[in-house]
């Protein structure tokens, strides 16, 4: 999704990685109930995403049943898991495969 | 019904039996945190790990008390707020949880699905779909005030390119 096309990619020994350290990624699933706009509002008002990202995601969940909202460490992505609880949207956590 | 004004704060024109029936329906959601086990509050405490039981048990232990805290400050500040006709962006943003959460609530009990839409008058939980229905609008016209108060997209850089300013 970045412009940036300088990055290096850096090869990880993922058997040396601990929960901690190995990305996690949260996902948001479809649910009946959640309005549309309040599901791209509450990701724009939650990560800072622009209407127009916020709303691509929101298409996916619709569509596609689930979209990765965010991802980060163990910690972090349990932070964000209780944020989307919070505002009642149906959010789980999982490995980065 | 909800205008973002010039000061940030927000002008609120719901009719006042609006407001009743929000206040009326907090009381019962407040009432209702305390069940445990009470499968329609399912959606108010979803699981976080998806795959791991037993790293779910831990996350519910310390989540639920939080998010039950987080749902009673909520519906505190709209029973404090609920006849005014302005309110600041927390007071709002309480609002907005409390409906929404009634609406998870409600939506569980009638196990609304995709094309859930109006149901026929002599539907048995025909009330109860109108009353998910009115909660929907409202959401919809406090989303959209709230929503006023974002960021646009031009002040926001998605794709973290720096800005480097004028040459």
């Amino acid at each position: 999704m970045s412009d940036i096309e300088t990055l290096e990619v850096v090869e990880i020994d993922e058997s040396t990685l601990t929960d901690e350290d190995r990305p996690w990624k949260v996902i948001v699933w479809n649910d009946p109930i959640n309005l549309m706009v309040y599901v791209t509002f509450v990701l724009q008002k939650l990560f800072g995403y622009s209407k127009e990202k916020a709303t691509k995601m929101m298409m996916d969940v619709h569509e596609k049943g689930r979209a990765v909202v965010a991802s980060g460490t163990r910690t972090e992505a349990e932070r964000d898991v209780k944020r989307l609880h919070t505002h009642g949207l149906w959010a789980t956590m999982e490995h980065d495969e | 019904m909800v205008d973002r004004q010039r000061d940030g704060t927000y002008a609120i024109t719901f009719p006042d039996h609006i407001r009743q029936l929000l206040v009326g329906l907090s009381r019962q959601l407040d009432g209702a945190l305390d069940t445990d086990d009470d499968p329609s509050l399912a959606r108010l405490f979803p699981t976080a790990y998806a795959h791991d039981a037993e790293r779910d048990a831990g996350y519910q232990v310390f989540a639920r008390g939080e998010l039950i805290e987080h749902r009673r400050e909520a519906i505190a500040l709209l029973a404090e707020t609920a006849e005014r006709g302005t309110l600041d962006e927390d007071e709002l943003t309480a609002w907005m949880h409390v409906v929404n959460d009634v609406r998870l609530v409600l939506g569980t009990v009638l196990d609304v699905g995709e094309d859930t839409d109006m149901v026929d008058p002599e539907h048995p939980q025909a009330d109860l779909h109108d009353l998910y229905h009115i909660l929907g609008a409202v959401l919809y016209e406090i989303v959209n005030g709230l929503s006023e108060g974002l960021p646009d997209d031009d002040q926001l850089d998605d794709e973290m390119s720096i800005d480097l300013g004028d040459d």
